[in-house]
């Protein structure tokens, strides 16, 4: 091998390295947003079940639409209210149901729902199928993106700790290799 | 909430700030600089002496003159309150956490029985959660009672229980005042205040939490636990007072929880607030200190 491929090599070694230790900076502001992310989605969570339990009403709504892909997934529904209008309800947050039941639904489709009534209650209008109810109630209602966060920056901080201590633990006794052990 | 209510807790929280900078201060044996009218005391303290006189001056002519605002002064006067105190909570709870005051097993002990107090007042829990939140406390008061150095490892452990009893007085009780009307709450100024300032101590440490989270997870890895024994010394103090006047100070506070309990003198989670911080704050001060070992 060339001495000038060599070295092109050997930087290019270090890029992986580089790379854990800039995101390694990252850690603790990441985890902490991680971590308010996934306590805000599990409150609001909560709060609609309690919601529903409260104020949950149950009722066969017919499917408007159904998007993946805008904020985390919704399915709008429209069902009949006594005179003769239409009320409206939103399931959100596609991805706590099974992905086998949501390739299934199409626009015009019939379903069961739990859905809390209208204005004054918090939550009002958004709805869960009645079928996955009980299912809901037992999921904390954090989303995969964000166990993923989570779990991608706690691993960074295993491997590469410095930063977090960083603050607590003065810079010049963080060592990238530790320290020897005293002889017994 | 009234221009008064919003003052209160705005001062709780400044005085809280000032006192965490006194205890880091004096817990690193920083020569403070004399104060103006006394030698007893130092700068800052006179300071927070005086920041307590104005805020209250204050506090007391908002209630009495009750100047009528509008929501929308009121909502931007509590954007002014909560934007530095996120500042601050982020700076000094996430990238530089110099102001946290070093514990011992004392001061854990206190705080996890106040924390234990509020959560067993508040709700029934089935068996197995009281185990998991009983043994770690009896473990520490066991602890706490005998003048063994612990561990950095165990130290940390401690620690980790110690930040998640302040957890707990966080979701049990703190953000009422923030979230519920003041209608149905009826709290007093004073409630304010300590709320404000209990507010600004938890929310730094829960803060802190997520911080020692990862600190503790990187323990796996045996080439991280030398940072551990590094970090335990700025969180934690070997110093305790006697056991006898230990003891006695959780009978007296006991005796306080029993008697507000019993007059409704300060709303519950108040006294529960002023407690910890005071063990935090104070609970070494006025005893001489006993060197370990």
């Amino acid at each position: 091998m060339k001495p000038g491929r060599f070295s092109a090599l050997r930087g290019l070694s270090i890029v992986p390295n580089a790379l854990l230790w800039f995101v390694s900076a990252l850690v603790p502001v990441i985890f902490l947003f991680a971590v308010i992310a996934a306590f805000d989605q599990a409150a609001q969570h909560r709060g609609l079940l309690a919601a529903l339990d409260e104020h949950g009403r149950e009722t066969q709504a017919v499917i408007s639409t159904v998007d993946f892909e805008a904020s985390r997934g919704y399915i709008f529904l429209s069902y009949p209210i006594e005179d003769g209008k239409d009320g409206f309800a939103v399931i959100r947050t596609l991805e706590l149901y099974p992905a086998d039941w949501l390739q299934s639904l199409a626009p015009g489709q019939a379903i069961d729902i739990v859905y809390v009534a209208a204005s004054p209650h918090r939550y009002n209008n958004e709805a869960v199928p009645r079928a996955y109810y009980p299912d809901l109630q037992r999921n904390p209602g954090i989303t995969r993106d964000i166990i993923g966060l989570f779990l991608f920056f706690l691993a960074v901080a295993i491997f590469r700790p410095h930063f977090i201590f960083l603050g607590v633990v003065s810079y010049d006794q963080i060592t990238l290799a530790p320290p020897p052990q005293k002889p017994a | 909430m009234d221009l008064a209510s919003n003052l209160a807790i705005a001062a709780g929280i400044i005085v809280e700030i000032l006192l965490l900078w006194e205890t880091s201060d004096r817990q690193k044996k920083n020569q403070p600089a004399p104060g103006f009218l006394s030698s007893g005391l130092s700068r800052l303290q006179e300071v927070i002496g005086l920041v307590l006189l104005v805020s209250w001056g204050v506090i007391a002519l908002a209630d009495y003159f009750d100047p009528p605002l509008s929501l929308g002064a009121l909502s931007a006067l509590q954007s002014y309150i909560m934007l530095p105190s996120f500042m601050f909570l982020f700076v000094f709870g996430m990238v530089s956490p110099k102001l946290l005051p070093r514990v011992n097993e004392q001061t854990i002990v206190v705080v996890s029985l106040v924390a234990l107090y509020g959560l067993f007042s508040l709700t029934q829990l089935e068996w197995f959660w009281l185990a998991a939140l009983l043994l770690p406390a009896l473990g520490v008061f066991v602890m706490a009672l005998t003048t063994r150095v612990i561990h950095p490892y165990l130290k940390s452990l401690l620690y980790f229980w110690y930040l998640i009893c302040l957890f707990i007085m966080v979701l049990q009780s703190n953000f009422e005042m923030f979230i519920r009307p003041a209608s149905e709450l009826e709290l007093t100024l004073f409630d304010h205040f300590i709320g404000g300032a209990a507010g600004i101590f938890l929310l730094l440490h829960s803060i802190f939490l997520v911080r020692f989270f990862l600190m503790l997870t990187a323990l796996i890895l045996p080439s991280n636990r030398y940072l551990m024994t590094l970090a335990m010394p700025q969180l934690f103090d070997d110093q305790q007072i006697p056991r006898l006047k230990f003891l006695g100070i959780l009978a007296l506070f006991g005796v306080i929880l029993a008697f507000n309990h019993w007059s409704g003198l300060v709303a519950s989670v108040s006294m529960l607030n002023i407690l910890i911080l005071l063990a935090v704050h104070f609970l070494e001060r006025p005893l001489q200190l006993t060197e370990r070992l």
